[in-house]
């Protein structure tokens, strides 16, 4: 099996040492992504709050400011803290070992993204401890909604600062993710035999780079506004805010769904016991994907009457073709395999469930007339949280259940996995399904109240019931976790079958990754030699 | 498929799909010069990681060098994050940052030189 060597192991650095300032790929992205899944626990417990208030009419548990506070900080955190850290987080630990790479290339650079992440979340998070409170305006911070007449403070300013560091961050990460998969692929390791999830976060990375920075462009001038007055100010400033924050703003989308549905793909492969269908045609959509969503972001400002409707719309519509693409091959792998329903394959059909009411009420708001009837009502909440919870959360916990052995060497519980995933499926429908019909009844996003004469009480208790059965699921999924590293099973280097490279070395992987390589003819180089090896 | 093979190319390809995306919103679709220059300069950044992607690579034990710690990267990041904030807070926080900064980059020059 053996045809390279690898370079000698280096030695651990010591422990706490190491969590600071360890550049190895694998440890720093496990603490990416528990970073980020930290941030996902406060959000959560942020949204938590606005559904316990919404469940009834009337002020319960917050004051109006401090709800446009939660939702404000909620969405920031989920999009600048979590999604996009944890999806980078994902790439960092796998990308080098699924392309055969000892180590991920500028990796101090990486350090350094994850560190300006976590300084970006303690400083966007510690505006709620200042005298006005933490930012108030959504995660988008439109001006002159955010100027410094409309929302005095430095809650607001802090937040700017944790958008630029965060961005700054993803930057950095996402050039090293690059720079990996150009230069350090092993032999054989061609751009079409690399695997569909490193696919993926080369189309994630591209649009990192090339998105964010509209994003850091942006946030200095809303900063350059609040402080010395005047540049947005001009004709057309508050669009041309608008017009850069969307250019990050609907990419990010996809940054936080393009590795997710990699590594749901991977598993459908696995657990169907098959090679991976239409691997060409994945990637070129992919690409087209990719270059689809970074010139849509127009459908965000139908209601400005200021853009080409016609032709956002167009595009908006066109991106059904390159997902139609991924969707197809998913369900054509699944084809006549031997499907084994394990956790990671759960949550693999659960994303691929999910995320279509997403997708297909993605069509239905990118139409302009549809969407000038329900843009700003919880219609388009619902329409977001599908694809953001039912896709990049399912998704995330899809990922985790299929390499938590590779990472920890142990086998999480099936049981409580089984558990964990049933209980999501049901409280992301009861939160979310019920928004849908409250937006087309017209109830307005954003509101901390609602009166009890427009009859959306049940709705809205239904959606609180929903949020606390999602807590539920996270709860158990923590326990899972506990239990599993408590009381380990071990799982050995491949305990799925895997196809990838990753699952050719030990679990966790040594320090170089690798003692020796197999052979890489194709995208699944281990599916070829188990093909290979006689019965 | 072939013009997939190498990264420079995909890069290149996908460079080229952004451009013709935002001309057709420039003179289909008459927008304005802005919502042409925003694919633009996506695509020029594309451009730009193309070409340094095609840079010979260095020699192999160069490439390999990786330092396992770096604690002057935490070091500049905390610098770089205070002076940032210093700007809303007070200059003594811009200064604090600077000198971390200082500090950090020093650690990098002087003791994580790769080589």
């Amino acid at each position: 099996m053996s045809v390279a060597a690898v370079p000698t192991m280096l030695r651990r650095p010591p422990r706490l040492l190491g969590i600071v300032a360890g550049t190895d790929h694998k440890s720093l992205g496990l603490r990416m992504f528990v970073t980020a899944f930290g941030f996902f626990l406060g959000a959560g417990l942020l949204a938590l709050i606005m559904r316990l208030e919404l469940a009834a009419p009337g002020m319960q548990f917050t004051s109006k400011q401090g709800y446009d506070e939660l939702f404000t900080i909620h969405g920031s955190t989920m999009f600048y803290l979590f999604a996009t850290p944890a999806a980078l987080a994902l790439g960092v630990y796998l990308v080098p070992l699924q392309i055969g790479a000892s180590s991920l290339a500028g990796a101090r650079w990486a350090l350094g993204g994850w560190w300006l992440t976590i300084l970006g979340g303690i400083v966007m998070w510690s505006g709620f401890f200042t005298a006005r409170g933490a930012a108030d305006v959504g995660w988008y911070a439109f001006d002159p909604l955010s100027d410094s007449p409309h929302t005095p403070g430095v809650g607001m300013d802090f937040w700017i600062f944790g958008v630029i560091l965060s961005a700054l961050g993803a930057i950095l990460v996402a050039a090293c993710l690059l720079a990996t998969v150009v230069r350090k692929r092993a032999p054989g390791m061609t751009m079409l035999r690399i695997p569909v999830f490193t696919w993926s976060m080369v189309v994630t990375v591209l649009m990192v780079l090339t998105a964010f920075p509209a994003l850091v462009v942006a946030m200095g001038l809303l900063y350059a506004q609040r402080s010395l007055g005047g540049v947005l100010k001009v004709p057309g400033g508050p669009l041309t805010y608008q017009h850069l924050f969307w250019f990050y703003g609907h990419p990010v989308v996809y940054v936080v769904f393009f590795p997710f549905l990699g590594a749901v793909a991977e598993a459908i492969a696995i657990f169907s016991g098959r090679r991976f269908f239409g691997y060409p045609a994945l990637v070129v959509s992919l690409l087209a994907f990719a270059a689809g969503s970074m010139s849509v972001w127009g459908h965000h400002m139908f209601t400005t009457g200021a853009i080409s409707n016609r032709y956002f719309a167009l595009t908006s519509t066109g991106l059904l073709i390159p997902a139609g693409v991924e969707y197809f091959d998913c369900l054509a792998t699944m084809w006549r395999g031997v499907i084994r329903l394990r956790t990671p394959m759960l949550f693999a059909l659960g994303f691929l469930a999910m995320f279509v009411i997403g997708g297909v009420t993605g069509i239905w708001v990118a139409s302009p007339p549809l969407d000038y009837h329900e843009t700003d009502s919880y219609f388009v909440v619902a329409h977001f949280h599908y694809t953001l919870f039912g896709g990049s959360v399912m998704g995330m916990f899809c990922a985790i259940y299929l390499w938590f052995p590779k990472v920890t060497g142990a086998l999480l519980r099936e049981g409580l996995g089984r558990v964990h995933f049933w209980l999501t499926v049901l409280g992301l429908n009861l939160t979310f399904f019920p928004m849908f019909f409250l937006g087309q009844d017209g109830m307005p996003r954003r509101v901390a109240d609602y009166p009890s004469s427009m009859g959306w009480e049940g709705l809205n208790t239904l959606s609180t019931v929903g949020s606390d059965v999602v807590a539920l699921s996270v709860l158990v999924f923590l326990v899972n976790v506990a239990v599993s590293l408590t009381v380990r099973r071990p799982a050995g280097p491949d305990p799925w079958g895997g196809h990838t490279l990753e699952w050719a070395t030990d679990s966790p992987p040594p320090p170089r990754n690798f003692r020796a390589l197999p052979p890489v003819r194709s995208y699944a180089p281990l599916l070829d030699l188990a093909e290979e090896t006689p019965a | 498929m072939r013009l997939f093979e190498r990264a420079p190319r995909a890069m290149a390809v996908w460079g080229v799909y952004l451009i013709a995306l935002g001309a057709v919103l420039w003179f289909v679709f008459f927008a304005d010069a802005l919502s042409f220059a925003l694919p633009a300069a996506a695509a020029g950044i594309t451009f730009a990681v193309a070409v340094l992607s095609l840079r010979p690579e260095r020699r192999r034990e160069e490439l390999e060098h990786v330092t396992d710690l770096s604690p002057g990267t935490p070091l500049a990041a905390l610098g770089f994050a205070c002076a940032l904030v210093g700007l809303e807070v007070g200059e003594w926080l811009v200064l604090i940052g600077a000198g971390l900064l200082g500090l950090a980059l020093g650690i990098l020059v002087v003791r994580e030189r790769p080589g």
